[in-house]
């Protein structure tokens, strides 16, 4: 008797359950029309977001008020996510359909979320809007945003990696700033002189931070002619376990090991806490990283400098650069107006509010000038992006596998578990096996 | 009449947390148990689900990084459920005892499993650093240089376990409560008899209380295989996955690669392992857990 009343209730749940579904999903499809249909006479709304930028007088929070005003048929909200959040957030929104209509994207997500076919492409907004004009922008962070000759965001702003160095500990070991004719020896040459020991033997003061994070390490490789994975992101055999590529990680391995090292390992770093605090408390020499440092580094009375980084034995230079860019909601009920608003966040007016902050380098060629012109330290920095390449995760969608192969291998060999080319190879092979399925 | 009136109105009182039940936890549970048999990469909307039958189940078992976790997990549980269940009930007998200042002692024990996973598991960050961490310097003082306990390796799991001793506030209350409802004729009677302290303990308290024990032993299972939070916020499952908790790999699974059907398939096989070992300890127990006033029964 009770095991029947059980499953009786059971049952009902489950009914109940189902049918919440379903007349859940029939409330928004009708909710949705409503928005259509009111769409024509009425206010249009439209939601965008992007990470951080939490502060109520934010810039982004100030071009949303006077897209407003300068919209009456069109009232935009800003909701922006906090911290680590974002990526999960947007996907979630993204697969519920609640996504904004315009969203930040960074380089290294790009791919993804256009392998996806939720990015909508701009070309035919682009074309059928004369007032609008993309050659304001750098042509390198327009090329950022093409996959197969479409493009797919408006640039927001951009940060090329570049060389930081801390001008004090250069001056007490009396040895010059770095300039543009360095090579990536000449640098490591001068990080052995910066890196200072106490009685002990134990490193106290380190001349350069070979970091695990892939960006610097892409850069290295390719100095070396070399790369973790093929051009289109489909092959590692070769290129992340090539004798170039082991040869050279061997190096840079060997820069944060044994008595004459000049780095601190991923683990010093971490409980050092971290590379930009130790370069602002002068225990950190340089390093190789993007521009939002800068903000931090303004914070403290550290004084530094930027430079290009060095060239490779060839004399053959890189850089990477991080750059946001704005995509719209490839199921967004209104298109044309989230394109009024992309326009808008990434137009002139938005460029240059940005950049009179100082956060950001402007992606608009106009107001990029504008900085050049006033800007020292950041010289070398702008510089740099003229020699900028596409990392893996901006040419394929298998990008993320290639990643956590590499990274596991690399620590391993940071811990002493294997040697490079055993890592690599392992690596290389597991890498490829994962693509084929 | 009243009686079913009444009936009616009891219902009534249940029906917000049933729907909540039902929505918040035995929907979704659903919906995941069909995802568990499908392939989504949810950016694409519940459209793109793919149903792939039983390949996520096939993929898992010759998945290195599952084996891995499984591992981590059921050391964490067989090293911790036992360890805290120990340490908690030590702590309890310490707390029974009548002197002065009790209730401040109560507190002090008590307050960390206030705080909330996230706060501790920054201070404990701090504590671990092997440079400036509180622990190493303390271990210098004796001349040992301590390890870099959360990037080690060999460390890593054990920092954990360690740590988790701070925490068990809530299983120490359930304890000492358990304590106090052990009536003191008992210890009388026996000190009469001529029993020492230990004996005292391990045949009075230990059988008085055993039904105590068995709640915080299937509650310290439950928990120690869905240990998360911490191993999320201070290692991530590093040093070279030997943090990798079960929980923390299908979240990586579902929220990182958002591979949500293998997420689910790993969620249900989680299920099943937690209801196998809480069916162990239930069938276990008409062997080890005393009721008081059970007796006529059996």
């Amino acid at each position: 008797m009770k095991k029947w009343s059980a499953g009786l209730a059971l049952m009902l749940m489950f009914s109940m359950v189902l049918s919440a579904c379903s007349s859940g999903s029939k409330d928004a499809g009708s909710s949705k029309e409503d928005n259509g249909a009111a769409a024509s006479d009425k206010v249009v709304e439209l939601k965008f977001t992007t990470w951080g930028e939490l502060s109520a007088d934010s810039v982004e929070k100030k071009l949303a008020d006077q897209f407003n005003e300068s919209h009456p048929n069109i009232k935009v909200t800003f909701e922006p996510v906090p911290g680590d959040g974002y990526a999960t957030k947007l996907t979630t929104s993204l697969a519920a359909g609640q996504a904004p209509d315009v969203f930040l994207i960074g380089e290294g997500d790009y791919f993804k979320y256009v392998d996806k076919g939720v990015v909508e492409p701009l070309d035919d907004y682009i074309k059928s809007d004369s007032s609008f004009k993309t050659d304001i922008f750098q042509p390198d962070l327009l090329n950022m945003g093409k996959i197969n000759d479409k493009l797919y965001y408006l640039p927001k702003d951009f940060n090329p990696l570049a060389l930081w160095y801390n001008k004090r500990m250069f001056d007490e070991a009396k040895i010059p700033y770095p300039d543009e004719k360095w090579t990536w020896d000449d640098m490591i040459s001068a990080a052995k002189k910066l890196t200072k020991k106490d009685d002990k033997g134990k490193v106290t003061e380190f001349g350069f931070n070979a970091t695990k994070w892939e960006y610097p390490i892409y850069i290295y490789l390719w100095l070396n002619g070399t790369d973790i994975g093929n051009e289109d992101g489909t092959k590692a055999e070769g290129y992340m376990n090539s004798d170039k590529t082991v040869a050279a990680m061997e190096k840079y391995v060997a820069l944060t090991k044994g008595d004459d090292r000049v780095s601190p390992t991923p683990q010093d770093t971490e409980t050092l806490g971290g590379d930009s605090s130790m370069f602002m408390t002068d225990k950190l020499a340089m390093m190789i990283t993007g521009r939002w440092v800068k903000s931090d580094l303004d914070k403290s009375d550290v004084q530094y400098g930027s430079a290009l980084i060095p060239t490779g034995e060839g004399g053959d230079r890189a850089s990477i650069i991080a750059a946001a860019g704005w995509a719209m909601n490839a199921n967004s009920q209104h298109k044309k107006e989230a394109f009024e608003l992309m326009k808008w966040l990434s137009g002139t007016e938005a460029q240059k509010a940005r950049s009179e902050k100082g956060q950001v380098l402007p992606a608009t060629v106009a107001e990029l000038d504008q900085v050049k012109s006033t800007e020292v330290v950041d010289k070398p920095v702008i510089e740099m992006m003229d020699y900028a390449k596409k990392p893996i995760s901006m040419r394929s969608a298998n990008a993320p596998i290639f990643t956590e192969e590499f990274n596991k291998a690399i620590e391993k060999v940071l811990l002493d578990k294997s040697t490079v080319k055993e890592a690599l190879d392992e690596a290389a092979k597991t890498v490829d096996s994962k693509i084929q399925k | 009449m009243r009686n079913s009136r009444s009936e009616r109105a009891g219902y009534l009182f249940i029906l917000p947390w049933f729907l909540g039940l039902l929505i918040f936890t035995l929907g979704p549970m659903l919906f995941s148990f069909v995802l568990s048999f499908s392939k989504w990469d949810i950016i694409t909307g519940i459209g793109s689900i793919e149903f792939v039958g039983l390949d996520n189940f096939k993929a898992i078992f010759h998945d290195e990084l599952f084996y891995q976790s499984l591992k981590v997990t059921f050391i964490f549980a067989l090293v911790s459920v036992p360890l805290y269940q120990i340490v908690s009930i030590l702590i309890a007998l310490l707390l029974n005892m009548r002197t002065r200042g009790m209730k401040l002692f109560r507190l002090i024990y008590f307050m960390p499993s206030v705080i909330p996973a996230v706060a501790v598991s920054m201070m404990w960050i701090m504590i671990f650093n092997p440079e400036y961490g509180i622990l190493n310097r303390a271990l210098a003082w004796f001349g040992i240089e301590g390890p870099a306990w959360l990037q080690d390796p060999s460390y890593a799991l054990g920092a954990l376990i360690v740590m988790g001793m701070w925490g068990v506030g809530n299983t120490i209350i359930i304890y000492l409560s358990g304590l106090q409802g052990v009536p003191e004729e008992l210890y009388e009677a026996a000190q009469l008899d001529g029993a020492g302290s230990f004996r005292r303990f391990m045949s009075v308290t230990v059988p008085m209380i055993s039904p105590t024990i068995f709640f915080n032993l299937i509650m310290g299972i439950i928990g120690g295989f869905q240990y998360f939070t911490q191993a999320f916020v201070m290692t991530n499952g590093g040093p070279l996955n030997s943090t990798l908790f079960y929980n923390l790999y299908l979240y990586n699974k579902a929220f990182v690669s958002f591979e949500m059907g293998y997420a689910s398939a790993l969620s249900w096989i989680l299920f099943a392992i937690i209801l196998i070992f809480t069916l162990i300890v239930i069938r276990s127990s008409s062997m080890w857990v005393y009721y008081n006033g059970d007796d006529e029964r059996d």
